[in-house]
């Protein structure tokens, strides 16, 4: 279970005219995803989902606020005070908060997560990019291989084992990028937005592969879209967020038996609201204003 | 990279698989191949031949004066000459000792160095600043004070081919390393990367090729500062012969020298090339 507590961050920006200013990308975002759920994020772009989503992942400090993953907290939220500040200075002058331990590969939680640009390394080929993910998560070495093969093939994959990610295109480095995250069997698999570079045919192959493997493995999906369509078919609840700063703008169920049609009048019916609420945001921009 | 994953060649292709002195013979090939392909080529002899006969006749029918430029026929007798009667290839055995041993020192203190100062701030806060401060002297600035403090020898001209071939490579890899992109990371880390494999897996190779031309410039500061460094002092060596020729005032001994650094140069640097071909196999698909 992923349990999300006020999670607020802010960033310090220049503005065009080059005075300092502050940003807030997420205010106050509190969220709990049971095992075994697939929930969507859904935004516009640049509305601080993403900015989130890594704060579950562990990879940046939330401002204020914890995130728990089965009850363990993620990271240590950022001091306020300067006393605190002077401490967290101190015990992180050396290693980054964010980073693992300095000479043995352990995970902090049981996560994968797929990135918006992939981030499959361009030095190793296909096979030796799950071979690295499953070495770091201790997988013995007379299994990697096997496993690595059949992830692969998984995803449809196999015959381009040896080909590195710059010789293949982007649909297959979006699907090496599920093949690593899916190596590794987490429990929790995090996705920044996996679909967006791919064109329209093979995003709903993608799609339902993806809905394929979660049903036989039941993990659980977190995933971040701008695409309303997408977010209706694929999750159990979308979760809406209202553009700068992101915050859960609406909760919705999708009650719809699986598998399902792209067409459903439920669906559909969802699609509107979502777009209603983004018409209203639009049209009521200026009461949003901090 | 690691080893278990890196050295599985492709499939059974019985010419990738060579062993023992059938690979040695196969690489020597490609190198030759790489190295000299761009120098023995159509379109480069339309370019040479031509140059080398008007070097050749201009001074032969006397529109410059013969002693001042000796004909490229002339460089090749001296140089065979110079091999025979002078010990030139003594020499150049001398320089290129030198050489290797103050750039391996150079190459192995200066990468660990830069990696480190490129990985970790609290490295980079307490290292960089004495580096920024010392790298602007010109290495030729050194020689004064080395040759007082080592005295001349094997020790001065290691040191300043050392000076010479430091900086360069170690500021490109701690930019490299530096400029390492966060999603990378950010997607090892998440895997459960240890600070010590993201270096040796992600770091390092997203560096490569900035470290690669560091250790090009390297090799090229390293050069300016043996020939400068056997010019000062020492009794072998191309630059010894440089300036020795220069006391008789023997063009053509010059001439021979320079041909040699400038072949010895450009050896070193193809080297690096064939180098940075077999490390970055997957850069060549780009």
């Amino acid at each position: 279970m992923i349990e999300a507590r006020r999670i607020s961050k802010f960033f310090s920006i220049i503005h065009d005219d080059g005075t300092a200013g502050g940003l807030t990308a997420v205010l106050s975002v509190s969220l709990r995803i049971e095992d075994g759920r697939f929930v969507s994020l859904l935004g516009p772009t640049g509305c601080g989902k993403s900015t989130f989503l890594e704060i579950l992942a562990g990879l940046q400090a939330p401002s204020d606020g914890e995130v728990l993953i089965d009850g363990q907290r993620v990271l240590e939220p950022l001091p306020s005070t300067r006393k605190e500040m002077e401490d967290y200075r101190r015990r992180y002058r050396f290693l980054s908060p964010i980073a693992n331990s300095l000479f043995r590969d352990r995970p902090k939680h049981d996560i994968a997560m797929i990135f918006q640009d992939y981030a499959v390394f361009p030095w190793m080929t296909a096979l030796q990019n799950v071979l690295f993910c499953l070495k770091l998560r201790a997988v013995s070495r007379a299994d990697r291989e096997s496993m690595a093969r059949k992830y692969l093939h998984m995803v449809g994959l196999t015959g381009s084992e040896n080909k590195y990610p710059s010789q293949m295109s982007g649909g297959m480095r979006q699907r090496l990028a599920l093949a690593r995250a899916l190596s590794v069997e987490p429990k929790i698999i995090l996705m920044d937005e996996p679909f967006a570079a791919v064109d329209a045919h093979t995003r709903e192959g993608l799609q339902a592969d993806l809905l394929e493997l979660w049903e036989s493995t039941g993990k659980t999906i977190v995933l971040v879209t701008h695409d309303v369509d997408e977010a209706a078919y694929l999750s159990d609840e979308i979760v809406v967020f209202s553009p700068l700063p992101g915050t859960v703008r609406n909760r919705l169920k999708v009650e719809v038996p699986r598998p399902r049609r792209r067409n459903h009048p439920t669906l559909q019916a969802i699609k509107e609201r979502i777009q209603s609420i983004y018409r209203y945001d639009s049209d009521h921009a200026a009461e949003y204003i901090i | 990279m690691e080893s278990e994953t890196m050295s599985r060649p492709n499939g059974n292709n019985s010419d990738y698989g060579a062993k023992g002195w059938n690979l040695i013979y196969r690489e020597l090939k490609a190198f030759l191949k790489g190295a000299l392909g761009s120098v023995i080529s159509v379109e480069f002899a339309t370019v040479l031949v031509p140059l080398l006969i008007i070097w050749e006749v201009l001074p032969r029918s006397g529109v410059v004066p013969e002693t001042l430029v000796p004909t490229p026929s002339k460089i090749v007798a001296t140089f065979w000459q110079m091999l025979i009667e002078h010990d030139l290839p003594h020499h150049i055995g001398a320089s290129l000792v030198r050489f290797f041993l103050g750039f391996s020192i150079a190459l192995l203190t200066a990468f660990p160095i830069g990696v480190l100062m490129g990985w970790n701030v609290f490295v980079r806060k307490h290292c960089l600043p004495m580096f920024q401060i010392l790298a602007p002297v010109p290495p030729p600035a050194w020689v004064p004070i080395t040759i007082v403090a080592l005295g001349v020898g094997l020790p001065m001209q290691v040191f300043l081919i050392f000076l010479g071939a430091f900086y360069p490579i170690l500021f490109n890899t701690y930019q490299g390393v530096k400029d390492t992109d966060p999603r990378y990371l950010a997607s090892a880390r998440v895997f459960g990367a240890s600070e010590f494999t993201l270096i040796r897996s992600v770091y390092v190779w997203h560096a490569l090729g900035l470290v690669i031309m560091g250790i090009k410039i390297g090799i090229v500061l390293g050069l300016v500062m043996l020939i400068i460094s056997e010019m000062y002092g020492g009794r072998s060596g191309i630059g010894y012969l440089l300036v020795e020729s220069k006391e008789y005032f023997n063009i053509d001994r010059m001439v021979v020298c320079m041909i040699v650094l400038g072949a010895l140069g450009w050896f070193l640097i193809e080297i690096m090339k064939y180098v940075e071909l077999k490390l970055a196999i997957w850069r060549i698909g780009r």
